[in-house]
């Protein structure tokens, strides 16, 4: 028995057992103030794990690292409600333990029955634990605007031509687009429905400033130009950063209908227990004050700071996110009014 | 002694050198190190300096660029006729624009688009793998949305607007999709002072880098980042434009000194980082701001270059080897100079040593033969000096000492051996003669009537007249026979006739003739102070070994015989054993 303690012996099973300790990763995609650098840095020392988050700024972008860059390569993803279908489909996401995160029992009534919030589950499995939420409403500039917009058509208004703010992205705006057309199904749109929406928003591009991509380039276009109205994709954290700054703003949810997105915790087929670690660390409550405190969201456990439920519309799957993108693209990128001719 | 002190000091000198020499070469090495990595610093940051200045140049030539495309008559025909051959004059414009864009390796695309219809293009040139395409009808796009865009039209005339630079997402220009583009604009106004459109050229960044840094080293990386630090130029392509791909990647997460210089501190920084391409090797990084002094999305971009300090301490290391080489060269000599200069030392010191080593007392002072005017010349000269004079006070010892010698063992009136001496003689002679079986005679010699004459005459002439009885009895003898004043006017004398006994001759026999050649000679009357003055001496012999041992009784004996001369008459001889 003497023998196996034979130094090489130790050398051997010290090296095995460093290969074996090695640091476990975690790789996070998520989304600006989902996981900020000093709450990774405490998970990563509570876990002696190294997380490496990926920070995106669009569903499509998000998508396209998920799907391209292969979803082997992330082991969460911080995706919303409609978002999270074609994740499911593509079979990219894993079931998830709720035994192991016990901070589920602290969020709000509304998100603990996940059976009740549409696409979150699947064969009677949990796929993604609701995180944050937020309506898409409408910033307005107070010495501009005088009264809060009641409907989102507005946007269109010429009254503010070459004033208004937009968000750069292919779905919501297509969606936007059918609601304020009118459209029966706005996520699920008919080729020609979806024709129509474009030339909409061809008219929309031609009675905005520009698009934007980041809360802060819209603060910096907000303090730069003359801007009387912003389409808030992210709500009322895009409020906190423009109030930070001092701007004079009101921020109002149509009622003729406020997208909103309620972002989850996915967890990617391949990843281990760690990910569920993750998501409960999120949920605690340290996290979730963050959320709200620093950047402005709703957080699961506390109910929103603008209680206007009924007027929300939940984002769906939408019916072909290529060909919103593929026109988008053409959108963005100026192609006149002809070119989406019926 | 011979060589010890060359070994030592050969070794002290040696292991002084070969200290002094490894201080040295250590310092060298830091400093030169030191020296090497600032002297890089100082280049590197002049490089940054000349790369600014190159892109704040090539900015400047893209705005006369578009300045003079602003004031071609053409354009101007175009912003003012309302004319039905507008169309034809775009077409001119359009041809005009591609032999401008031609030459331009860096200018991927030329438009003129309207302030009208949102920010329609007019005339639009693009650049494709096959040359040149003037797009036309349905093809040309609105851009009224895009920054460059609405911030130009803006503008006075004369103004340029340079976009930031981000990769291009603008579909219908095919071959720059997604290629890093900076995008320059000039207003185009009409006669009436309304904003007509504007000229825009976009620039691809790659190509425009390339033609900046054509005489940066391969082995300097340039970087360069928005205001924001987003990485725009990095040498590993993934890093850049995080912002426009998810990701950021900005210069302040791998040097956060950067930050001073976004947040305006300072204009300039060099710093030492980790390498960007290999993060376990040492960088120097320098960093220059450059301002646009006209409209831009972001009003400066940050160039840097990156410098492995590889090729630095490679030198360093070189020059420290260099350094060590050198140092072991002279180390070497140090030794061969130290051996040579102990043994200069050495030498006149054993030359020195080595004369006053045979130096005899009583010899002459030997002269060193150093003829030097150092330390080791005087101590010669000195040690020279120094001899001579323990020389002269031996001399002087000596005869002192002779003197003394004299003064105690003999007589100072008549010159002849004392007592003391005599005893001493007597001593010698009786060892001699016990030794060789010979006889010896001691005779005792008592002048008569000398009381009188020194009682008549003075002391003066009694002291002259045992003078002249010395020198009398002196002549009665032979140089191997003592002649002594044994005290007052008694004398006494040894006779050891050798050479008489050996021929057969008794010393009983000797003696008595010597004693009475002695009172013969003594009878003859002394001429003193112009007298006669006569005298006679009685004589007593003592032999060996018949009439004594030894000293003490050949004395007594002596003496004896004397008085018994003396009772029978004076001026007569008498042998010890001829006394009844």
């Amino acid at each position: 028995m003497r023998y196996l303690l034979h130094p090489t012996m130790i050398c051997l099973l010290l090296i095995l057992a460093q290969t074996g300790l090695a640091q476990p990763q975690l790789n996070v995609l998520a989304w600006e103030g989902y996981a900020e650098a000093d709450l990774v840095r405490e998970f990563e020392q509570q876990t002696g794990s190294n997380v490496a988050v990926t920070l995106v700024h669009s569903d499509d972008e998000l998508w396209n690292r998920v799907n391209k860059d292969g979803h082997e390569n992330y082991d969460l993803i911080a995706v919303n409600t409609a978002e999270l279908q074609r994740y499911l489909k593509k079979g990219y996401l894993r079931a998830i333990n709720t035994a192991e995160i016990p901070n589920i029992q602290y969020q709000d009534e509304r998100f603990q029955d996940t059976t009740k919030i549409p696409g979150l589950t699947a064969q009677g499995q949990t796929f993604a634990i609701p995180y944050t939420y937020s309506e898409m409403g409408l910033i307005y500039n107070r010495k501009l605007v005088h009264q809060p917009p009641e409907s989102i058509t507005i946007l269109w208004d010429k009254k503010y031509a070459g004033k208004i703010l937009a968000f750069n992205t292919s779905n919501h705006n297509f969606t936007l687009a059918g609601i304020s057309l009118g459209l029966p199904h706005p996520f699920q749109q008919t080729p020609e429905e979806l024709n129509r929406s474009a030339r909409h928003l061809v008219e929309l591009r031609r009675n905005l400033l520009t698009f934007y991509s980041s809360p802060q380039e819209a603060v910096k276009l907000f303090k730069t130009q003359e801007i009387a109205l912003i389409y808030a994709n992210y709500g009322s954290q895009q409020l906190k950063a423009l109030a930070d700054v001092g701007a004079d703003v009101g921020y109002t949810l149509p009622k003729d209908g406020t997208l909103a997105w309620l972002d989850c915790w996915a967890i990617s087929r391949t990843a281990g227990p760690l990910a569920e670690q993750w998501i409960d660390f999120m949920l605690d409550e340290k996290a979730s004050q963050r959320l709200s405190h620093n950047q402005g969201l709703a957080s699961t456990r506390h109910s929103s700071t603008i209680h206007h439920n009924n007027q929300l519309i939940w984002l769906e799957p939408i019916e072909d996110a290529e060909a919103r993108n593929q026109l988008w693209d053409q959108i963005i990128s100026g192609d006149v009014m002809e070119r989406f001719a019926p | 002694m011979n060589s010890r002190l060359v070994i030592k000091l050969t070794i002290w000198i040696a292991l002084l050198s070969l200290l002094s020499a490894a201080v040295n070469v250590y310092f060298t090495y830091n400093q030169s190190r030191a020296l090497l990595i600032q002297s890089s610093q100082d280049k590197l940051a002049t490089a940054t300096r000349v790369l600014a200045n190159r892109y704040a140049f090539f900015i400047e030539d893209i705005g006369k660029d578009l300045l003079f495309i602003s004031h071609l008559p053409a354009i101007r025909e175009i912003a003012t006729s309302n004319s039905v051959d507008v169309q034809l004059k775009r077409e001119r414009l359009g041809i005009a624009l591609s032999q401008l864009l031609k030459p331009h390796d860096e200018y991927n695309q030329v438009r003129l688009i309207g302030a009208a219809e949102h920010g329609r293009e007019l005339v639009r040139i693009d650049k494709t793998e096959n040359g040149l395409s003037i797009v036309e009808g349905l093809a040309l796009q609105e851009k009224a949305h895009y920054s460059y865009v609405y911030n130009t039209l803006k503008l006075k005339p004369g103004e340029v607007f340079i976009s930031a630079i981000r990769l291009n997402k603008e579909r219908g220009l095919l071959d720059s999709y997604g290629k890093p583009s900076i995008i320059m604009a000039t207003p185009i106004y009409t006669d009436d002072n309304t904003v007509f459109g504007a000229i825009v050229i976009n620039v691809d960044l790659e190509k425009m880098f390339a033609m900046i840094e054509t005489d940066i080293p391969n082995d300097i990386d340039i970087i360069a980042t928005n205001s924001a630090g987003d990485y725009l130029l990095h040498p590993d392509a993934e890093k850049t434009f995080g912002f426009d791909k998810g990701s950021r990647f900005m210069i302040q997460q791998d040097l956060p000194a950067a930050q001073r210089i976004f947040s305006g501190e300072s204009n300039n920084l060099v710093a030492e980082m980790q390498d960007l391409r290999m993060p376990q090797k040492q960088a120097v990084i320098s960093l220059t701001k450059v301002p646009f002094r006209w409209a831009a999305d972001e009003n400066y971009i940050v160039l840097g270059l990156v410098s492995n300090l590889d090729a630095v301490l490679a030198e360093s290391r070189q020059l420290g080897i260099t350094a060590l080489k050198s140092a072991l060269a002279f180390g070497l000599l140090f030794i061969g100079l130290s051996l040579f200069l102990a043994h200069k030392i050495a030498t006149p010191l054993r030359q020195i040593a080595t004369t006053f080593a045979h130096f005899k007392q009583g010899d002459s002072v030997p002269e060193v033969n150093l003829q030097r005017d150092d330390e080791l010349g005087l101590l010669a000269r000195n040690f020279s000096i120094m001899a001579k004079k323990l020389n002269a006070q031996l001399l002087e010892l000596n005869n002192q000492r002779q003197y003394l010698h004299k003064v105690v063992h003999h007589d100072p009136l008549t010159g002849l051996p004392n007592r003391i001496l005599l005893e001493d003689r007597i001593e010698q002679a009786l060892i001699s003669a016990r030794r060789d079986k010979m006889e010896i005679a001691i005779m005792l010699i008592d002048l008569d009537g000398f009381k009188p004459v020194n009682d008549t005459f003075g002391h003066d002439i009694g002291d002259a007249l045992l003078q002249e009885c010395a020198t009398r009895m002196l002549s009665c003898v032979r140089e191997t026979d003592t002649v002594a004043r044994y005290g007052g006017d008694e004398f006494m004398i040894i006779i050891s006739a050798r050479d008489l006994q050996l021929r057969g001759m008794t010393t009983r026999h000797v003696s008595r003739q010597v004693a009475d050649k002695i009172r013969h000679s003594l009878n003859t009357p002394f001429a003193l102070d112009n007298r006669d003055i006569n005298i006679s001496c009685s004589i007593g012999i003592a032999l060996y070994p018949q009439d004594g041992d030894d000293k003490n009784a050949l004395i007594k004996n002596a003496d004896s015989a004397m008085y018994a001369a003396k009772a029978i008459g004076k001026n007569g001889v008498k042998h010890y054993s001829d006394i009844e």
